[in-house]
């Protein structure tokens, strides 16, 4: 073996770029010393793939990978934030993240290629599991699969992606104790401000005028709302002052130990995290918290077992008991009601101590937090599974017999009490009675529980593996593998089963050469026999140029050359399960008789398409990956090229209605989706001070070429030739300034129009003087970015170490139509007087499908955002006393958003509004390994 | 075999292999036993044919139930009430093409529904011999003649709508040619006479208890009286061929010859009845709770449409002065008409007495307080929820009529009852023979709406201005107006008029009240909205998606855009 390869190899292990850099401790924890005797092994380092493991350098396929340091380093306590930015291909989009214990993601791997399902298939130790199923310092490692031959063996359920999390096993080699406690606190980013009283009242009247009706405030209550003079009859509140802290707080312990010997191996982890929410006065009462709380218990255990004659066992066991805690209203309907209800409601509490309220406005938010009773959520997770493997040398070398059996059992269960309470509105000076009263206390009842939802998975793996080299230069990797699943969820529903056989071959020649063909035969139980079952071939080939003879590059330390091309399936399409089969359910039901018999109707289900059937999606991928400047630039990238087709469409788009019944999909929409995503990792030693930089990104870009839709009047109707997520509305050219103009414009299918209206453009003027949904036409893009970034930055400093993740997306648009009795509206309404100086519609009291609420161009805005996801600050001392190392570290998570808007989360734009607003984090941590 | 090392490694490869290939079952994607029905099941015994076929009801249009115009009522589109939800906005304003509507089950959605519901009775009909052990050949005849009732409904709906419409009479697949052409719209006239007698051959006079609300003989007869008079209607029969108005007298006619039907006493209590001698068809309810809160669906009708926020309602649909206005006076001069004696400022007073049971005023005695509609009010609603200053007092049980500790009652929809037929009888008596001509049979046109009036004690039409066809048929569309107010007839009565233009163009009042000090108000008329209608709006516009699809087979009503 030369040094150049083994160079090469040592460097490979680096790849998950920050192994050097920070120096955390724990499993992989290493320092200096032992960096190097590490490295040795790492020419055989392999990475987790489908159904196995590979020698990273023979992968012919197109995978991100990250390991745990970096996914540990986020300062996460959940799994699924720990992904943005990390993994080049990998989007992920915050969908109402932030309430406590949400996971709160949608992930896309490169992109959208069908308007049906587009989530990527998440797998942990090779079992489909969810997010929610570990605690992030119990990964090693986390792969995404973007390429046909990455994701081939997963047949009809591969097209999406995959991401594959490996988890922790225990080493002979590295027998360790560590322990991990952090504590913090969390900070909204930011609460959208609000209207007092006496802005609110004024702009509610001047809605009211300016729709032809007359003011409901009368001069009186303006003023009072203005000077505060009576606060309990004319209010002026500011709820989420009153209720809701700065602060809430979250601690995180984990104690994990690993090692083992030559008959066994074992890792073990112990975690608790707990996070407060923001509410005050929820010890209204000694016997019960109202606070809303997110506890979570896990625990693992993952044991091998060595015995002779080259049999192998592992059992692995996972438990997570999570605990979500809040009065019986919900936290999240609780801030929506502090949004939505205006100022001048009501008081919290009126001059008597009692609840304020009035006939519109019952749900007093100081009720709902202290007096509404409490509620429990808990989930209960328990995985459990056994693997087996047997040498079988003596039959031939290299032959293999692989198991995996595991099952799961997925638990919630919800209990609570609940009570009502009574509010009251102060009654004008002189009335005899002071109050009136709306709604009754009650004494605090149980709302029983519900545990009957559940959901079983089980699962079997077996594989015939095969793995061997010939005159040291031939190594052939052969793998026949089954597997079937099935989920069984509460309810009617028949289980959800899954079959999939398949086989693989792979061949290198001199570590120059690689070639791999691979199939899969998969199937669902959601189509019909005969139609079921779909063959998913895949070609790849690889060539390590700078493994050849020839090769001599000075700058290039290795250039290695990828390609692949196949057919994978998504089974996620649109409609119901069970499309080819036409099915009359009971439902409904129509009564006859005094008194009323109800019975039970019947309805027909839509007719059956015995040919339905998963999308195909036909992947090409070319790579190149290589490494420069002695090895201290470190660059992937890859193109590539997607065409799905089968997507299931509806075909009641161009049959006529006559026909009286609901009709099947039918497989005949096609998308093409498109792009390229890399990574660069540099990293540099200077002395005693070591700097680590990269980037990763990947730019999808899909176009609808048929997708059945809807036979329309005109081209600029149809999505055809645009982005599945492009956005269809109205183009609007400013605002009417004059009686003049809108006796002019075009008329309006919303509402009258008056000066201050949006105007919009018919599209369609030869046809008609009116503005309706035939104009709508694509006015930018989508929520789903084009262009998704993560940088991530770091050095060591002696004993120093800093880290920095950011995260960006751009090409997207994000519409919000802001509410009308709101401080932008406030503050820059149009009104007769200021024609050219506002920006904002007039105010109106006609909300619902108003001309000024549609989507347009006008309430349009550029998405591109950009934020610092973490910045961690440690200190490391090795061998104090019996510690082996401690490790100090701060760090603050979602520090700052850099984007074009005010007052808005470009990811989520209700967050902050009806929905809990980002979180910053502050942590404060210690780690300590023996 | 002794259990070394080497051949416990062998066993348990062996096992290791056979589970594998056990695993391997062949059937393992095979469902689990299944819970549905197919088609083919449903005939195949008589239980599941009978849930079929009785939920073919369900796909009849019932005005008061919520889903239909999303928490107003249908009246909302005619000039009787107006509509805090805007579901009803884009056919006030004139843009009816626009498959934005918040609420499309009027436009769009009302062409596939009742062709859906058209398939099932074709089904029915089609299988109904496949179904074995028939309980009696009463009930299958029954079975038969519901059908063609429910048919005959099914185009009653499109046909007054769109006009003619293509006749399906057999279930179709989706793979036939399905651009099927508009019939004529005699020809679908036709075909839903030739239902409804079918229907009326076959159906009971009356059934027991158990069986109310199944279509009877009356129900079928009352539908073919209903479309003879809407095609005779100016709008479908442009050239007044007297004969077709001969027809709709004739099947009025054979309604009140049934003698099974009268006039309830009190037409206010009427609607809270389960059913009584003046219900020909209705659809039968449980009970409604009247003491939920606010945002409790169960009241349906009450809470969403009627009930003012003051009474904990959502008040979705509000009565116009135009139809307050509609209400005679006591004496039966229209307010208009200087001897009416109307006063302006005491506008509620001295009316036909229908007023304040259709219309829930300012300042009224009701449910142990006075309403307050003034501004300010509790029934005005804190953000104005209620548009015109009046609400629907209709359908709204006052305590006394509330059963059980007084919170609940029935609140069944009445899709056929006895006072229409007679004013279907005088309209046509009175367009095919004169105001006063019985010509043979037991009622004359006069006779007939005064019946109706006389419940009510309002005063006979008066003679002077009711003296010919012409002047009696002002009258009489009147007294519809007021007598069948808020049941679904007012907006397709004035599309057949074709008085669309007069009616539903122009300015929709409110009343704006204002409270001086207690038990003295000022009342001022204001324009809440000034309504769109031209005079291709008459008929429906067909669904866009239906004509593009059908690639030109299916023709647009003129002056739509197609």
């Amino acid at each position: 073996m030369n040094t150049k390869r083994y160079t090469r190899v040592v460097l490979m292990h680096m790849i998950g770029y920050g192994l050097l850099l920070v120096a955390p401790l724990g499993v992989s924890g290493q320092d200096d010393e032992n960096a190097t005797s590490k490295d040795t092994t790492a020419q055989y380092e392999e990475l987790d793939i489908a159904y196995g493991r590979q020698k990273k350098q023979n992968i012919v396929g197109a995978i991100s990978y990250i390991e745990h340091d970096e996914i540990r380093r986020n300062g996460v306590v959940n799994t699924a934030q720990a992904l943005p930015g990390t993994l080049p291909g990998l989007i992920t989009m915050m969908s109402a993240g932030n309430s406590l214990g949400a996971n709160g993601y949608n992930f896309l791997v490169r992109g959208k290629a069908t308007n049906a399902g587009t989530s990527p298939l998440i797998l942990i130790d090779q079992v489909e599991r969810s997010l929610d199923d570990i605690d992030p310092n119990e990964i090693a490692s986390i792969a995404v699969f973007k390429d046909a031959s990455a994701q081939v063996l997963y047949g009809m359920r591969g097209a999406n992606g995959v991401i594959l999390i490996t988890t922790k096993r225990g080493d002979t080699a590295n027998r360790f104790i560590a322990v991990d406690a952090r504590a913090g606190v969390h900070t909204p980013e930011f609460w959208a401000p609000k209207l007092d009283a006496y802005q609110y009242a004024s702009l509610y009247n001047e809605g009211l005028v300016n729709d032809g009706r007359t003011a409901s405030f009368s001069n009186t209550a303006l003023e009072a709302y203005r000077t505060g003079s009576d606060p309990y009859r004319y209010p002026n509140t500011d709820y989420r002052a009153k209720l809701l802290k700065d602060f809430g707080s979250f601690q995180n312990y984990n104690f994990s130990a690993g090692g083992g010997n030559e008959t066994l191996r074992y890792f073990t982890a112990l975690g608790y995290l707990g996070q407060e929410g923001y509410f005050r006065f929820t010890d209204q009462t000694d016997k019960y918290s109202t606070q809303n709380k997110f506890d979570r218990f896990n625990f693992r255990t993952n044991l091998d077992i060595y015995l002779d004659h080259g049999l192998q066992f592992g059992l692995d066991v996972n438990a997570i008991i999570s605990n979500t805690h809040s009065p019986w209203t919900f936290a999240n309907d609780i801030l929506t009601n502090m949004y939505n209800t205006p100022a001048n409601a009501y008081p919290l509490l009126n001059e008597d101590g009692s609840l304020g309220g009035s006939t519109l406005y019952r749900t007093n938010a100081f009720g709902q937090i202290a007096r509404s009773g409490l509620r429990n959520t808990q989930d209960r997770r328990l995985q459990a599974g056994v693997k087996v493997k047997q040498d079988l040398n003596f039959f031939t070398d290299g032959l293999s017999v692989n198991a995996l059996y595991s099952i799961e059992n997925f638990n919630p269960f919800t209990s609570g009490q609940s009570q009502s309470f009574a509010v009251f509105e102060t009654q004008a000076i002189g009335v005899l009675d002071p109050y009136v009263q709306y709604n009754a206390d009650t004494q605090l009842s149980s709302q029983g529980y519900s545990g009957a939802n559940y959901f079983r998975r089980n699962v079997w793996n077996a594989s015939l593996d095969y793995n061997r080299m010939f005159n040291h230069s031939h190594a052939v990797n052969a793998q026949f593998l089954y597997h079937q699943s099935r989920m069984s969820v509460s309810g009617d529903n028949p289980d959800y089963k899954y079959q999939n056989f398949a086989a693989k071959v792979a061949y290198d020649y001199n570590q120059k050469y690689l070639a791999e063909i691979a199939a899969a035969y998969s199937g669902s139980s959601n189509f019909t026999a005969g139609h079921r079952m779909g063959l998913f071939p895949v070609l790849g080939l690889g060539w390590i140029v700078s493994n050849e003879d020839f090769f001599t590059g000075n700058a290039v330390q290795y250039l290695k050359v990828r390609a692949s091309t196949g057919l994978v399936g998504n089974d996620q399409i649109s409609g119901d399960r069970y499309q080819y089969e036409q099915t009359s359910t009971a439902g409904g039901g129509y009564g006859f008789g005094v008194p009323n018999g109800s019975s039970r109707g019947s309805t027909e289900g839509a007719l059956g398409n015995a040919l339905i059937s998963w999308e195909k999606s036909f992947k090409t991928n070319i790579g190149i990956d290589t490494r420069l400047w002695e090895n201290a630039l470190d660059v992937s990238v890859d193109y590539f090229y997607e065409k799905r087709s089968d997507i299931a469409v509806p075909q009641a788009n161009v049959i006529p209605g006559i026909v009286g019944i609901g009709l099947p999909y039918i497989n005949a929409g096609i998308v093409e989706n498109k792009g390229f995503d890399f990574s660069l990792i540099y990293k540099k030693q200077l002395g005693g001070t070591s700097v680590f930089l990269g980037a990763n990104g990947v730019l999808a870009k899909n176009k609808v070429i048929d997708l059945g839709e809807q036979i329309q009047q005109y081209a600029h109707q149809y999505r055809k030739g645009h982005s599945l997520d492009a956005r269809f509305g109205y183009m609007a050219n400013g605002l009417f300034q004059t009686e003049a103009e809108v006796a002019d414009a075009p008329l309006s299918s919303f509402s009258a129009i008056r000066p201050g209206d949006i105007r919009y453009i018919n599209q369609n003027p030869a046809d008609d003087n009116r503005i309706d949904v035939r104009d709508q036409v694509v006015i930018g893009k989508g929520t789903v970015p084009e262009f998704y970034y993560g940088i991530t930055m770091g050095m060591t400093y002696k004993k120093f170490d800093f880290s920095l993740l950011a995260q960006g997306a751009t090409g997207r648009d994000i519409m919000f139509i802001p509410n009308m009795y709101s401080t932008a509206y406030y503050d820059n309404r149009w009104t007769a007087e200021t024609t050219n100086t506002t920006s904002l519609p007039r105010v109106t009291n006609v909300t619902s499908g108003h001309n000024n609420m549609q989507t347009s161009t006008f309430w349009q805005q550029n998405g591109n955002y950009l934020r610092l996801r973490n910045i961690e600050i440690g200190y490391t001392l090795n061998n104090v006393m019996k510690i082996s190392k401690l490790r100090i570290y701060g760090s603050g998570q979602n520090l700052a958003t850099f984007s074009g808007l005010s007052d808005l989360d470009p990811e989520d734009q209700r967050a902050g509004y009806t929905y809990a607003p980002l979180a910053r984090m502050f942590t404060l941590g210690v780690k300590v390994g023996i | 075999m002794k259990l070394t090392i080497y051949n416990s490694i062998k066993v348990i490869f062996v096992m290791t292999i056979c589970l594998i290939f056990s695993g391997c079952n062949k059937n393992f994607l095979d469902l689990a036993p299944d819970q549905d029905l197919s088609e083919d099941d449903v005939f195949k015994e008589y239980a599941n044919f009978r849930k079929y076929s009785d939920y073919n009801y369900s796909y009849s249009e019932f005005f008061a139930f919520h889903g239909r115009l999303w928490n107003a009522l249908p009246a909302t589109m005619s000039d009787e009430a107006v509509n805090a939800s805007g579901s009803t906005k884009p056919m006030n304003q004139g843009s009816w093409i626009n498959t934005n509507v918040d609420w499309p089950n009027e436009t769009d959605r009302i062409w596939t529904r009742m062709y859906a519901g058209i398939r099932r009775v074709n089904m029915v009909l089609e299988r109904i011999d496949e179904v074995p052990n028939f309980p009696s050949q009463i009930i299958k005849d029954r079975t038969i003649g519901e059908s063609y009732f429910l048919r005959a409904m099914f185009y009653f709906e499109l046909i007054k709508r769109y006009g003619g419409v293509p006749l399906v009479d057999r279930t179709l697949s989706g793979e036939e040619n399905l651009d099927l052409p508009r019939a004529d719209y005699d020809a679908c006239i036709d075909f839903v006479v030739a239902d409804c007698d079918r229907a009326a051959n076959l159906l009971l006079p009356t059934y027991p208890d158990a069986d109310l609300g199944r279509a009877t003989k009356g129900a079928a007869l009352a539908l073919k009286s209903r479309m003879l008079l809407y095609a005779a209607s100016p709008l479908n029969n442009p050239g007044n061929d007297i004969a077709k108005w001969q027809s709709a007298a004739a099947a009025a006619n054979e309604v009140i010859k049934l003698n099974l039907y009268d006039l309830y006493p009190d037409v206010h209590t009427l609607f809270f009845q389960p059913t009584c001698e003046e219900v020909i068809w209705n659809r039968p309810r449980g009970k409604v709770n009247f003491d939920q809160g606010l945002g409790n669906g169960q009241g349906g009708l009450w809470v969403r449409f009627i009930a003012t926020e003051g009474y904990l309602g959502w008040n979705g649909t509000s009565v116009t002065t135009n139809f307050v206005d509609m209400h005679e006076g006591a004496n039966g001069y229209p307010i208009s008409d200087a001897r009416s004696n109307y006063d302006e400022n005491n506008p509620y007073e001295d009316r036909d007495p229908r007023l304040k049971i259709n219309v829930l005023t300012n300042n009224v005695d009701w449910l142990g307080r006075k309403t307050e509609f003034y501004t300010g009010g509790r029934d005005r609603g804190s953000a104005n929820v209620n548009l015109t200053g009046q609400s629907i007092r209709k359908f709204w049980p006052d305590n006394l009529v509330r059963v059980a500790g007084g919170n609940t009652t029935y609140l069944n929809y009445i899709v056929f009852r006895y006072a229409e037929v007679l004013l279907n009888y005088a309209e046509a008596m009175n367009e095919a023979y004169g105001p006063d001509n019985n010509n043979g049979y037991s009622l004359t046109a006069r006779e007939a709406a005064n019946l109706v009036r006389g419940r009510v004690s309002q005063a006979p039409i008066p003679m002077d201005i009711s003296s010919n066809t012409a002047s009696m048929r002002t009258r009489l569309q009147n007294e519809r107006a007021i007598e069948l107010c808020f049941e679904d007839h007012r907006f397709y009565d004035i599309l057949r008029w074709k008085k669309g233009t007069e009616f539903l163009n122009g300015p929709i009042y409110g009343t704006r009240i204002t409270k001086v000090s207690d038990n003295n108000f000022t009342y001022e008329r204001f324009t809440y909205e000034t309504r769109v209608f031209e005079s291709h709006m008459h008929r429906y516009p067909l669904p866009l998606s239906e004509i593009y699809k059908s690639k030109g087979v299916l023709e647009q009503n003129p002056d739509w855009i197609d």
